[in-house]
């Protein structure tokens, strides 16, 4: 009897073991499963899970293009500023030399300077997109960074695909931890992608400092969809001071960072490359906001972009005071009454300009692309201060990672 | 190093790996010793240091206690034994409180004083290594143990890397046998480790790290935010602490059984508790029972008059707040949970003579009853134990007593309500259904339930992973 209770006891034990190692074994394939899948999913086919703005934005733009496949495709890169203040969806109707009425999207990117948009189009390219024009802000505050949305190596590492870290390898300050930090949210990706997914599927139980779920509310050409038509236009001065402690320090002392010239002309360089006919310009800024620059640092970033478009042979057309300050939410983006006055203006005097190819006749260029004579300056802006030679202070030298080199 | 942090999971990786790789025990001691050793010097290796002196004299202490045939030699050696580890945790802890509570309270006796406060770098985890320590010298003492020969096994004793930094309080009694006991690889070890562990990583950072978002705003800021709000912080910090902790417990709990170690069961759906005395039943029950044995019995335990029971219970739980943290509301929480212990013994006595009032609380409505208010009476202790000073639990308690307006919680109130229902499920799981029906449930689920709790550990981690509470003491 004994025997027979200690075979029991041992059977039973053998039992247990084939049991919890089969328990063990289950989860360890369940979890490469998970984590196999979040990997490749984050890497191709759901975007959105890696960078949710972009895959957002992708699936918007995929539908349009869908929708209306015979449509050429005028494509809007940048920061938030194009984000809240380009609506196509109340611009006026603009047509090209044969007729036909481009979709026109809004693919901005909240934080993107020149290294955020290369990345961008590249990925557009890659997903089989080709715009026919594009329209590319310049932030000339990012101008001054070592990294933008996408070169920030503390925190927009995660929305990067391999292809993304390869190109950015040649941009980056830092491309060694860049790598390593990438890889090392590899090994974990539903850890280093938790707030995208968070923000995805439970928005509601994110933290409102961490809620990324704006881009939610995109309309069907990817503007950014938030506030009300009756909002009250009145300046936010909690959004003001965000604001300012953002951007004033930068330009007291701002110098273009090599990193961002280079993304910048290697930008232009793509487009060339592919064909795209495409103009920069500087999106509107409230008198406090312009307020801040510094002269020197307003000079020096006048005279970069005079070069770089007598350089490139690009038009870069300069808004920053098309738009009166009540229509500003912080002085520098606009509220949706501001979007939609700004769009009414721009579509046709900017975005058809391009459409056209008479891009002689863009209004606001920091260098004129033919003699100055012909053009039609409805707005002086940034031109006439440019026109004036002995006004101009000497250009100062590109700077590598914001110091000047020695006068 | 954290025990969710993915240096720890490399660190552990590597020396379970070496651990069930070396055949020797006694290489595998040495091993876990180093591991626990660098673990800690990974804070400060200095402390690492101190540590290790202090374990080293404890050591040769009980060891001549034990030798010693003269009461006199062995009382001097215990006394001596006793100065050194509480002294010690006096002088880390305790010496710049006391020196400023004193000068404060010259001052306000409008006196000049003199004393200055000591740059002391507060040791992780002193409290609970001074409390291991001073059970093993006291029960060698009183002849329950036998002095360890082996300094290695003895160090490891103190130094075991799970249980060092945060508990549970681990008895000499229980855990030196286990380092002589030969190891042998069991999957169903694994499987309990494994399964601990995660459930302690899904507490801390799916449910204890959450909760600070609303915990952490509003008690740096008390006077900006409404009633509800603070109700809502102070659920969420009940939440916090508890699934903090008793995480922290859990995976150490999950370490050490994958080493082959079985460490004590610290906690027991505490907020299910009927009454005080319950709570502590369940709650940091290795030290409560410490303190019962170690403090609470030889003062007397509750074998005297009722006074004597009431100071024993008052002086125990007074200088159990102390252990928590060097604060004077660390000192009120102690005295508050003693006088609820107090009312409790009362209150039992009382309804004693009472069989209707006996058959009420005996009913589901009356238990429930009951349960509530233990918790209520929890969570008012907690925001004495959360807020930094007096001025801040008063206006904390006021603004929800008296309403004021003021700000909204510092995040939707979903995630709290999630929460709630989320462990309000899992304490009936855990109440109602028998865990050896959860081990029946085939493979395949059971596999599916701890990969989907690693990914949603990893998942509802919040931005910057938080210390653990309990590492301050």
């Amino acid at each position: 009897m004994p025997e027979c209770g200690s075979e029991n006891r041992s059977r039973k034990k053998q039992r247990l073991a084939a049991h919890t190692r089969a328990c063990l074994l289950w989860s360890l394939a369940f979890f490469a499963a998970a984590y196999v899948g979040m990997l490749i999913a984050t890497q191709s086919f759901w975007p959105h899970l890696r960078d949710p703005e972009f895959g957002y934005k992708l699936n918007l733009l995929r539908q349009q293009l869908e929708a209306e496949p015979n449509r050429p495709l005028l494509v809007l890169l940048g920061s938030s500023r194009t984000g809240q203040g380009i609506r196509p969806g109340v611009m006026p109707e603009i047509r090209t030399p044969d007729g036909r009425t481009p979709t026109v999207f809004n693919f901005s990117q909240v934080g993107s300077g020149p290294l955020a948009e290369l990345v961008i189009l590249r990925r557009l390219l890659d997903a089989g997109i080709r715009p026919d024009w594009l329209a590319i802000e310049i932030l000339p505050a990012l101008l001054g960074r070592t990294a933008d949305a996408f070169g920030d190596v503390g925190t927009g590492i995660s929305r990067l695909s391999w292809k993304d870290v390869t190109m950015l390898n040649h941009y980056v300050r830092d491309p060694k931890t860049m790598r390593r930090r990438w890889y090392k949210d590899q090994l974990w990706p539903w850890y280093a992608q938790r707030f995208s997914v968070m923000n995805h599927y439970a928005s509601n139980s994110v933290l409102w400092r961490l809620r990324l779920d704006y881009w939610k509310q995109l309309d069907r050409w990817g503007w950014s969809d938030i506030g009300q038509d009756n909002q009250p236009l009145v300046l936010n001065p909690t959004a003001l001071e965000v604001t300012r402690t953002d951007y004033y320090p930068d330009l007291q002392h701002l110098h273009v960072t090599s990193i961002e010239d280079h993304a910048l002309r290697d930008l232009i360089a793509l487009c060339r490359q592919e064909g795209i006919p495409t103009l920069f310009y500087l999106m509107p800024e409230g008198t406090i906001f312009r307020g801040w620059y510094a002269p020197a640092v307003s000079a020096r970033i006048n005279d970069y972009l005079a070069r770089l478009s007598r350089e490139c042979g690009v038009p870069i057309v300069d808004l920053r005071e098309w738009i009166e300050d009540k229509y500003f939410v912080d002085s520098h983006h606009l509220y949706r009454k501001g979007a939609a006055l700004f769009s009414s203006r721009f579509a046709p005097q900017v975005l058809a300009c391009l459409v056209q190819g008479r891009l002689a006749s863009l209004p606001s260029l920091i260098t004129p692309l033919s003699s100055p004579s012909s053009e039609p300056e409805t707005e002086p802006g940034a031109f006439t201060e440019l026109a004036k030679p002995p006004a101009r202070p000497k250009p100062a030298p590109l700077s590598i990672n914001g110091k000047a080199p020695p006068q | 190093m954290q025990f969710c942090s993915q240096k720890f999971f490399l660190f552990f990786l590597l020396i379970f790996a070496l651990y069930w790789t070396l055949p020797w025990r006694r290489v595998r001691v040495l091993l876990l010793l180093a591991a626990s050793f660098y673990f800690y010097a990974s804070w400060n290796k200095w402390l690492a240091l101190l540590i290790c002196v202090s374990t080293l004299f404890d050591y040769l202490l009980a060891l001549g206690i034990e030798r010693s045939t003269a009461t006199w030699r062995r009382q001097l050696l215990l006394c001596l034994s006793l100065i050194a580890n509480l002294g010690l945790l006096c002088y880390f802890k305790y010496a710049n409180f006391f020196l400023l509570s004193l000068n404060e309270a010259l001052k306000a006796a409008g006196m000049t004083t003199w004393f200055h406060t000591f740059k002391v770098l507060l040791p992780v985890g002193i409290s609970f290594y001074t409390f291991e320590a001073v059970n093993y010298v006291v029960d060698v003492y009183r002849r329950r143990i036998k002095a360890e020969r082996h300094l290695g096994d003895f160090m490891l004793f103190i130094l075991f890397f799970p249980h060092l930094i945060a508990g549970p309080i681990v008895r000499a009694r229980d855990f030196l046998p286990q380092i002589k006991r030969p190891k042998r690889w069991s999957w169903a070890r694994m499987y309990l480790g494994t399964g601990y562990f995660l459930m302690g990583l899904v507490k801390k950072l799916a449910i204890a790290d959450r909760m600070a978002e609303y915990v952490d705003p509003v008690f740096a800021d008390p006077s900006a935010y409404r009633g509800s709000a603070i109700v809502c912080a102070a659920i969420a910090y009940a939440l916090q602490i508890y699934c903090d902790f008793s995480g922290y417990s859990d995976m150490a709990i999950g370490t050490a059984h994958m080493l082959g170690y079985k460490l004590a069961r610290n906690f027991n759906m505490p907020y299910l508790a009927v009454n005080i005395a319950d709570f502590w039943h369940r709650w940091h029950i290795s030290l409560s029972n410490w303190l019962r044995d170690y403090l609470f019995i030889p003062l007397g335990g509750s074998r005297g008059s009722r006074w004597q029971t009431t100071r024993n219970l008052l002086i125990t739980m007074t200088l159990g707040g102390l252990w928590h943290g060097a604060s004077w509301t660390f000192v009120f929480w102690g005295v508050l949970h003693g006088s609820l212990l107090v009312i409790h013994r009362g209150f039992r006595d009382f309804s004693k003579t009472r069989p209707r009032l006996e058959r009420f609380l005996g009913s589901v409505p009356g238990t429930l009853l009951c349960m509530l208010l233990t918790f209520t009476c929890v969570a008012v202790g907690w925001v004495f134990f959360r807020a930094a000073t007096f001025e801040t639990a008063f206006t904390l308690l006021h603004r929800v007593a008296v309403w004021h307006s003021g700000l909204g919680t510092p995040m939707p109130r979903l995630n709290l309500k999630c929460t709630l229902v989320f462990m309000w499920i899992c304490h009936a799981v855990a109440y109602w259904v028998p865990w050896r029906k959860l081990w029946r449930l085939p493979a395949p689920i059971q596999g599916f339930a701890y990969a989907v709790a690693l990914v949603l550990a990893q998942v509802l981690a919040p931005d910057a992973g938080k210390v653990f509470i309990y590492f301050q003491f």
